[in-house]
């Protein structure tokens, strides 16, 4: 199986490693991680590649939102899978990130094998 | 004479080309109950694993630092992005040691949650030490008795008290993972914020509301 990369952009510390974890159970997968979206912008500018991100909305400096516009406006990454990670109550956000381009959802309180499942169908692992 | 024979072996090969197949069948329901098996088995790996994730990364969030406020911010995470607490707040003891006052809260307004006596639910579980968890995790009104509460141990003392009135809607039922969790809240978080609490005021004095409000100053 070829290498894949994600980027994982969280504020939340604990939240983040735990997304880490859940990713790292992919195998071939390599995980970088971001605490906000600048940081995730700076991440993945040339040559660096993700061949997925995961984003909660609520961070500050630069929500997912936002990183969400920045990315699909950039003709070099406007392919990339977006996950988004929301409460289920912010159903707003969710609608939004969906509309701006995200590729699917998950919600807190997350459960790795469903992150595993998400992020398995978006990249095409069986 | 090779038709006599042909007719004679052409049911012998049907029978025996029965036999092969229906015993294919019934090793293809063998491999079948076995893969449905390996699946259940690897699903309640992946569920013990991702158990065991949350309760590492959690234990190493609240453990992992000396700054009471990274203490009770990872309390607080683990409760909201780990166990899917909506509406709940943490308690401590006051100097005397008779009243529960919150220190953090998530989904309230933390100036406004009355300090817990004795008498009331919260007091009782501080008392007696014993989390009252049941099965039913519907949102109890913020007015009234929390819907669950965890004692905050601290050796053979308990300290506070982590006070949950409502879960996120939709979640159903409190599972084993977040059973665990509350678990290590109620062992670790208090040796934890003790911990943080001695880092930053030196040795002497105890963990109360007082001492750790005055480090969140």
């Amino acid at each position: 199986m070829p290498a894949r990369s994600a980027l994982v952009v969280e504020d939340s510390p604990t939240m983040r490693q735990l997304i880490v974890f859940a990713l790292q159970r992919i195998r071939g997968m390599r995980v970088d991680e971001a605490a906000n979206g600048l940081e995730a912008i700076r991440k993945l500018a040339p040559p660096a590649w993700f061949d997925i991100i995961l984003t909660d909305v609520n961070m500050p400096i630069m929500d997912g939102l936002k990183l969400i516009q920045r990315i699909r406006a950039d003709s070099e990454l406007q392919s990339i899978p977006i996950v988004v990670i929301t409460t289920e109550s912010a159903a707003a956000d969710r609608e939004r990130a969906l509309a701006l381009g995200a590729s699917a959802y998950i919600t807190k309180p997350i459960q790795a094998p469903q992150v595993i499942q998400t992020v398995r169908e978006l990249l095409g692992l069986t | 004479m090779a038709d006599d024979d042909a007719g004679e072996a052409l049911p012998g090969l049907l029978a025996r080309g029965v036999a092969v197949a229906e015993r294919l069948v019934a090793e293809n329901r063998r491999l079948r109950r076995e893969l449905d098996s390996r699946e259940a088995e690897t699903r309640d790996a992946e569920a013990e694993t991702h158990e065991l994730a949350s309760l590492y990364i959690a234990a190493r969030q609240m453990l992992g630092t000396h700054d009471p406020r990274d203490v009770l911010r990872a309390v607080v995470e683990i409760l909201v992005n780990f166990i899917g607490a909506k509406t709940f707040a943490l308690y401590l003891r006051d100097e005397t040691g008779t009243v529960l006052r919150p220190v953090v809260g998530h989904g309230l307004h933390i100036e406004d949650m009355p300090a817990a006596g004795a008498e009331s639910t919260i007091g009782q579980v501080f008392l007696t030490r014993e989390p009252p968890v049941g099965d039913d995790i519907a949102p109890a009104p913020l007015d009234g008795p929390p819907r669950l509460a965890v004692p905050l141990r601290l050796g053979d003392t308990s300290v506070g008290v982590v006070a949950v009135w409502a879960f996120l809607a939709h979640k159903a039922e409190l599972y084993d993972v977040d059973r665990a969790l509350l678990d290590l809240i109620s062992t670790h978080a208090a040796h934890a914020l003790e911990a943080a609490r001695l880092a930053a005021a030196g040795p002497g004095g105890s963990l109360d509301y007082a001492s750790v409000a005055e480090l969140l100053e």
